[in-house]
């Protein structure tokens, strides 16, 4: 810390003791912190070696083949935007911040690396603090940001992890990154030139603590190539899978019945086995229609969960797909049979 | 020592039956009551207590000089250590600058000049007050807030790196403790 020892007539920031100081800077955003590196050089040294945290809330990437974007937010709303830009002289870089940006370029710099270099640098300083959301947005990881995340000696704590990519084959570069103890939700998109209702293979991704951890999933724009049984845990969900069968719905409604919770669960599925009424029926017996004559889906069951007040609904839609959600047994329709 | 009472006395509200009151004596001869629960919120001046050996029945008889710490932070310091007593402790924070909100009273109490504030939080430092310090670097890490760096290096009474420089130099033209 700076040195005691100069004599000045005010008493200022530099006077603190080195405890202060770390308390200081502990309560302070990322970009006062990034501020008061500039400020001096006792500081930029301080700030360089004790890596105050950034508490950031949301950190947001966003890869294409010619820049890549990267947004931070903590908790007061003026988050910047920064944009390295491939240019040929170098690497770009485009500070926004509300209304206002700055421009500059580094030449014979790679935007990619400089990117990687920075994100380094942020995460360096994103150690404790459990980020809200980290997405990311990338056709194909480039090679330098698997290296970064490697590299990392702790894993990237958040509760919510979101990625659009191209192939099931990218998600696992950086899913194994995302601390399995702090994730909540799990969220898979297809980039835009992604063929569309392909299936994806999540052979590996369904075997990771970070898939078994989390509770709640969204995957909709592709269908996932693995059995139901992979998907009890998630107590909130809205996913497309490949194929579902009644055996399979049967098992997952036990499953919300007995071990795991349920709050409202939305299933797709690709139904290249047509679904047929009859064996569901045969497990689940017969099912429950608001208007018998005017069917508006393919039938409601109701199952009590023993020992308390809710029950679990589940609705067979005509359009490959179906809910189960968590209802109080006031809300069960009178003439519907409970289970 | 003999101090003679003739700046005001700070006297505190007390809510609770018989309370155990000690004295204090600020550096420039202030002489502060604080009840027992308050007092307990600093570190150094509880362990002092019990080394002393203060009870209810001596305290107000033998007042505790501090010979680091001013009236006017005292007076700051008391206020505080009397509003806080009964607190229940702070959760742990995740994230403190998400989920920690400074009440409005302490904002107001800490609404003082900034030299003011570094010299409460030096105060703050020596008698080991762990909340109120929390408060006060939250105070000044909010200062921050919306400036340059120029504007910083101003509010903090920072040196810019020639100033350091100079004072450096002449620091070691000056002998030192050693000749």
């Amino acid at each position: 810390m700076p040195d005691q020892r100069k004599r000045r007539q005010k008493v200022g920031l530099a006077d603190m003791p080195e405890v202060v100081m770390k308390n200081i800077l502990e309560k302070a955003n990322f970009q006062s912190i990034l501020k008061l590196r500039k400020v001096s050089r006792d500081l930029r040294n301080f700030i360089d070696d004790e890596k105050p945290e950034f508490h950031l809330e949301i950190i947001g990437i966003h890869m294409t083949s010619e820049q890549i974007k990267i947004f931070l937010k903590s908790s007061e709303n003026k988050a910047p935007h920064i944009e390295y830009q491939k240019h040929e002289q170098g690497c770009q870089i485009v500070c926004s911040r509300r209304a206002k940006s700055k421009t500059y370029l580094l030449e014979n710099e790679h935007f990619v690396e400089v990117f990687c270099r920075e994100f380094e640098q942020v995460m360096s300083h994103q150690k404790t603090s459990v980020l809200l959301s980290f997405s990311l947005t990338a056709p194909k990881i480039p090679e330098e940001f698997k290296r970064v995340l490697m590299a990392k000696p702790t894993p990237i704590k958040t509760q919510i992890f979101s990625m659009t990519t191209k192939t099931h084959s990218q998600v696992m570069d950086v899913l194994p990154h995302m601390d399995p103890k702090y994730l909540k939700e799990l969220c898979f998109y297809s980039s835009p030139t992604s063929p569309r209702l392909e299936k994806w293979i999540f052979d590996g991704i369904v075997e990771s603590d970070q898939w078994k951890t989390a509770h709640m999933l969204e995957v909709v724009q592709f269908f996932v190539d693995v059995p139901l049984k992979n998907f009890h845990h998630f107590s909130a969900g809205n996913y497309f899978v490949n194929a579902v069968t009644a055996e399979e719905l049967f098992e997952l409604k036990e499953n919300y019945l007995s071990s795991n919770p349920l709050k409202r669960v939305f299933i797709g599925y690709l139904d290249e086995e047509p679904l047929k009424d009859q064996e569901l029926h045969a497990l689940f017996g017969k099912p429950y229609f608001a208007n018998p004559r005017q069917k508006v889906d393919r039938g409601r069951w109701y199952f009590r969960i023993a020992g308390t007040d809710k029950a679990v609904h589940f609705v067979l839609y005509f359009a490959k797909s179906l809910q189960f959600s968590l209802i109080n047994l006031s809300e069960v329709p009178s003439n519907a049979e409970l289970r | 020592m003999s101090v003679e009472p003739e700046v005001p006395i700070v006297q505190v509200e007390e809510v609770r039956e018989n309370p155990v009151l000690y004295k204090i004596i600020s550096s420039d001869n202030h002489v502060f009551t604080i009840s027992e629960h308050a007092v307990k919120l600093s570190k150094t001046l509880w362990d002092l207590i019990t080394n002393l050996g203060l009870t209810a029945e001596n305290a107000l008889d033998n007042p505790i000089p501090v010979e680091n710490v001013n009236g006017k932070n005292m007076e700051t310091i008391v206020q505080f250590c009397e509003r806080h007593k009964y607190d229940e402790e702070e959760p742990e924070y995740t994230n403190y600058i998400r989920e920690f909100v400074l009440p409005e009273w302490d904002r107001q109490l800490l609404s003082i000049d900034n030299e003011e504030l570094f010299q409460l939080i030096l105060a703050t430092n020596y008698l080991d007050i762990q909340k109120l310090m929390d408060y006060c670097c939250r105070v000044i890490g909010d200062m921050a807030k919306d400036k340059t760096p120029e504007e910083l290096r101003i509010i903090y009474g920072i040196p810019t790196d020639a100033e350091d420089d100079a004072l450096e130099r002449s620091a070691s033209d000056s002998p030192g403790p050693s000749g």
